[in-house]
């Protein structure tokens, strides 16, 4: 039965990805089917990781721990502490959350800013300093010379060369002054950096691409067919 | 009132969000981490109704309007409304109850603890409130924790193993053994692990092709697009297309092997020029980023407001 059923898998999993493939003839039924599935059970399959990674552990325990705990020890305040495994406090950000939904109901729609409002608040407050750091600050340091590097020329020349060249990327970005003059050459430098910054991304990217596609023609010729060993 | 409500609790909470980096181990960290850890999570967990709600009310829309296209609509609806089921009712690797496990299985665990039941209706009660059965008079052996999160990882012969010791030992103490426990066979394991389908085998037999294939399929048209983009019409793009080149090369074994300093080139072209285009691109970024969310939260950037009163 075990391998009847490894087999079924190995099946669907090769037919759906020729059905994908098949898009590079052209737009077909198969590939359409095959689409369709994919966002339905890719969303299916994000309800039940929220289902069983938030509203249970955060939702569901807490409410039903709370609800013994008040039938057998009757009311006490550490019922609505938020810090406690189980609480009834947690009704107030199930209530906030349930807003989303006003966004159906036409007269109340606006209510759905509030949730949002929340989320968005807090999040861009806690990004500022966090991307001033790893964007800014982190990336300022490690372009800065110090009296170690200087130990070896091969550090020195190097260092200095993603210096001057992070430079002059960041003046041909900088809009607020005429590329004329002094510039011109250092933003044309920070330029064919940039060209071959993104040059090296998309030969990358081409390269992960491929190496996805090696995956899927060897399931196909190895797991599936079995030409392959 | 209805955008300068959301507006000022948005301040607030990023009021709150800015101080809660700077304040160290007290109270209101606790707080921010109960808040970030917790409660925004039920509040985001929601979304999830109304991305589903208008993902059903799209796609039901289509179908009774006979768009174009209408029948696939169909699919994605069963696909979902499938896996939702398999999903909530088998759990994520099967180990919940029917009926997506055919057969059934008598197996449960909680708490470090194997249990064996004497039928299926035994172990529901077992998975509604595990708790019940954390008695370790009740316990038919003890396995490592990670069993409990991995059903399959454990050998059939191994657990019969144990629990036939677990039984000897308690006859010869002249103890009895609980109604729950009974021995457990290879069929029976192996049933377990055969007749269910659950979302991981969904996850891994359509999830994974799909999304691979759709990114792998993504190689071909990349490369049709670069080979009209990627023309040596200037400077600019001729020093893109051999960066490009030389990376695509140097990564390629039979290539290194022919043409000698291929790979070093490659790493220089990656640790040097690379590195500083996108060091200069990501303080460009940190700084666009930190400047949008000043502006979001001084209520100058409302675009999050969407349209309406």
């Amino acid at each position: 039965m075990s391998m009847i059923l490894e087999a079924f898998w190995i099946w669907i999993a090769a037919l759906l990805t020729l059905a994908i493939f098949s898009f590079l003839w052209k737009d077909n039924v198969f590939y359409r089917t095959a689409e369709h599935l994919y966002i339905g059970v890719a969303n299916g399959y994000s309800i039940t990781l929220i289902y069983y990674n938030v509203v249970l552990p955060n939702m569901v325990y807490p409410i039903r721990g709370a609800n013994q705990a008040l039938s057998a020890d009757g009311f006490s305040w550490g019922l609505l502490n938020p810090f406690n495994d189980h609480n009834y406090f947690i009704i107030l950000p199930m209530m906030v959350g349930a807003l989303y939904i006003t966004r159906f109901i036409p007269s109340v729609s606006w209510m759905i800013r509030i949730p949002i409002g929340i989320t968005m608040g807090y999040y861009t407050a806690i990004a500022i300093p966090a991307s001033f750091k790893a964007s800014i600050v982190r990336q300022l340091e490690a372009s800065i010379l110090t009296r170690s590097d200087f130990d070896s020329w091969s550090v020195v020349f190097y260092g200095l060369l993603i210096f001057l060249t992070t430079v002059a990327t960041l003046i041909y970005f900088f809009f607020s002054a005429e590329h004329k003059g002094a510039l011109k050459p250092i933003s044309e430098i920070g330029i064919l950096t940039v060209m071959v910054g993104f040059g090296a991304s998309f030969g990358l990217t081409v390269m992960a691409r491929i190496s996805l596609a090696i995956g899927r023609f060897i399931f196909l010729f190895k797991d599936w067919l079995g030409v392959v060993s | 009132m209805k955008r300068r409500f959301p507006m000022t609790i948005m301040f607030l909470f990023a009021i709150w969000g800015g101080i809660s980096v700077f304040v160290g181990k007290t109270k209101v960290h606790d707080f921010d981490n109960l808040l970030r850890n917790k409660l925004l999570l039920i509040v985001g967990a929601f979304a999830i109704i109304l991305g589903l709600g208008s993902l059903i009310f799209h796609h039901t829309q289509k179908i009774k309007r006979k768009a174009r296209f209408w029948q696939y609509s169909y699919v994605t609806l069963i696909a979902l409304a499938v896996t939702t089921f398999i999903g909530l009712g088998g759990g994520v690797r099967g180990e919940r109850s029917l009926p997506t496990i055919f057969g059934g299985t008598v197996i449960g665990a909680h708490d470090g603890l194997v249990y064996v039941f004497t039928s299926q209706a035994e172990k529901n009660l077992f998975m509604d409130e595990p708790s019940r059965y954390a008695d370790p008079t009740k316990a038919v052996l003890e396995l490592p924790r990670e069993f409990e999160t991995d059903f399959n990882r454990f050998e059939a012969s191994q657990l019969r193993e144990e629990i036939h010791l677990k039984h000897t030992a308690l006859q010869l103490k002249g103890q009895p053994i609980p109604p729950m426990i009974s021995p457990v066979s290879n069929q029976q394991v192996a049933y377990k692990k055969e007749f269910k389908i659950s979302l991981q085998q969904l996850y891994e037999g359509i999830l994974v092709p799909c999304g691979s294939t759709m990114f792998a399929m993504l190689a071909f048209y990349m490369c049709s697009a670069a080979y009209r983009a990627f023309r040596m019409r200037n400077l600019h793009a001729g020093v893109l297309l051999v960066a490009a080149f030389i990376v695509m090369l140097g990564q390629i074994p039979l290539a290194t092997a022919f043409i000698p300093g291929l790979h070093e080139l490659r790493q220089w072209i990656l640790d040097v020029p690379n590195l500083a285009s996108k060091r200069g691109i990501m303080i460009g970024v940190g700084l666009g980023a930190s400047a949008t969310s000043f502006k979001i939260i001084l209520g100058i950037e409302r675009a999050w407001l969407g349209g309406g009163e």
